[in-house]
């Protein structure tokens, strides 16, 4: 067996037999004569197993989340198709804490991004030579996490097939077996190379490779500003007196990236004033006071607005009305 | 008579041949075999590498192969000067450039399946733009020696090139 000399990115399928022969036409005291061609001496293409996983992708998570998708790409450089098994790892050192309850899955194709409903094969069913396939990491994000924290996930890809008289190939639909390189002298079929390089969960030459993508924790930064955004006196000007209207105006914004959940605003409306029913506005539609399925509500002398869950970033604008008593 | 002479040898070496599995010959007045070999680097006790050639039948992507035809006059009169030995260079294999030798020949190659042969420099591909550039080693579909010297009865000779499977 022979250590490959890299040039081609992936090179002549396994078991294809290469011939080679020669022809001479020569003439014995000017006069031609039949032409010879040699017996073709044929070589047989080994199998050549290589395959890379490439991550190094940093993905903004909350703390707590569940479902976290971080893409990872398998590429198989071997010179035949095969099935690619899958395996994520989570307890790796170097990082502020670890997911949990990971999973990966193969990105179907019908929908780009990871979709929970569409991505859900968990191995690499016949990749072909040269063929690149996206893999998720699907790892759920522990609660009460600092802002910064990174935690580190890695997933393994492990070349497998079936064997037959031209080496290791891959049945659709199935998982073939673990391979096994061939040892020692050749035999009569196709050899089996290992021609991988070292990933951070494995060693060179195992028909694995694998690499660490990082999740990142993102707490949004909140930042509520209350204004007085205009006052309306009885005579049509802007002195604030017994009988003016003050319109406030409350400013929430959300920087950074993550998701705040359950966001809600309350304003218990300053003493001395009366609110102006009806005066609630969220980013400019009016809402009503009653409790009711809209998100404003008027109750106990305080206005009151369930956000819910809020991605950053993000900014609203609520405004409500009181008279100056 | 000389002519049922060379008739009665070609077809006792067709004979002899025709026990003989492993050799790779074509008969005629003259023996063409061709082999494959890879250069394999072997350390002796004194830590020098040397590289040895093995005889190979099989290999992955990526092996450099030598391929050598060898001929030998095998009749009692010499072959006339100027004789050609034409090689395809194998499939699923790229022609290393500069690697093919031939000694007392003139070496021609062909980049449109063997119709034209002609020097390195002179073998022309057209871009798919239509310009015209120098072909490319890899570009070349056939190698041509022509032998410049008379090849006297008994005599051998070999010519040959190397190729990477692709």
């Amino acid at each position: 067996m022979l250590t490959p000399q890299l040039s081609w990115a992936v090179g002549t399928t396994a078991g294809t037999t290469i011939s080679n022969s020669a022809s001479l036409s020569y003439s014995i005291g000017g006069i031609a004569q039949a032409s010879i061609t040699s017996v073709a001496v044929t070589l047989l293409v080994d199998e050549k197993i290589n395959l890379t996983v490439v991550g190094g992708v940093t993905t903004s998570v909350a703390t707590p989340a569940t479902a976290q998708a971080t893409a990872f790409t398998v590429t198989n450089n071997s010179n035949s198709a095969l099935d690619f098994s899958l395996t994520v790892t989570w307890a790796i050192a170097g990082d502020n804490f670890d997911p949990t309850a990971c999973s990966a899955f193969v990105e179907s194709g019908a929908t780009a991004g990871y979709q929970a409903a569409q991505d859900i094969a968990t191995y690499i069913d016949e990749l072909a030579a040269g063929a690149t396939k996206t893999v998720y990491a699907v790892c759920d994000i522990p609660a009460a996490l600092g802002s910064g924290n990174t935690g580190l996930v890695g997933l393994t890809a492990t070349a497998q097939g079936n064997f037959n008289a031209t080496g290791y190939v891959a049945t659709a639909g199935a998982l073939g077996g673990v391979m096994t390189e061939t040892a020692g002298a050749n035999t009569a079929n196709v050899d089996i190379l290992f021609a991988d390089i070292a990933g951070t969960e494995d060693i060179a030459r195992d028909a694995k490779h694998s690499a660490h993508n990082t999740y990142s924790v993102s707490i949004p930064t909140l930042t509520i500003t209350k204004t007085v955004a205009s006052v309306l006196d009885p005579s049509g000007g802007s002195v604030v007196m017994p009988g003016s209207v003050i319109t406030y105006q409350i400013a929430v914004v959300l920087t950074g990236a993550g998701t705040i959940t359950g966001l809600v605003i309350t304003d218990p409306l300053p003493a001395s004033t009366t609110y102006v029913p009806g005066s609630i506005t969220v980013n400019g539609v009016t809402k009503t006071d009653a409790v009711d399925a809209d998100n404003a509500q008027f109750s106990a002398n305080t206005v009151n607005v369930s956000l819910g869950n809020v991605a950053a970033p993000a900014s609203i604008t609520i405004t409500f009305r009181a008279t100056i008593n | 008579m000389r002519i049922v002479n060379l008739l009665l040898t070609t077809t006792l070496l067709a004979l002899l041949s025709s026990f003989s599995f492993n050799v790779h010959a074509a008969e005629g007045a003259i023996k063409l075999t061709s082999i494959a070999q890879v250069e394999i680097e072997v350390t002796d006790k004194k830590g020098n590498k040397t590289l040895k050639r093995s005889t190979v039948t099989k290999a992955v992507p990526g092996t450099e192969v030598i391929y050598t035809t060898t001929f030998k006059n095998v009749i009692n009169k010499p072959v006339d000067k100027n004789f050609v030995i034409d090689n395809p260079i194998p499939n699923d294999s790229e022609y290393k450039g500069g690697s093919a030798f031939g000694p007392d020949c003139e070496i021609l190659f062909s980049v449109d399946g063997g119709k034209q042969f002609g020097h390195a420099e002179e073998l022309k591909i057209k871009d798919a733009d239509g310009k015209e550039r120098t072909a490319l080693a890899k570009e070349y579909t056939h190698i041509r020696w022509i032998y410049k010297k008379e090849l006297a009865a008994g005599k051998s000779g070999e010519v040959g090139f190397r190729a990477a499977i692709k």
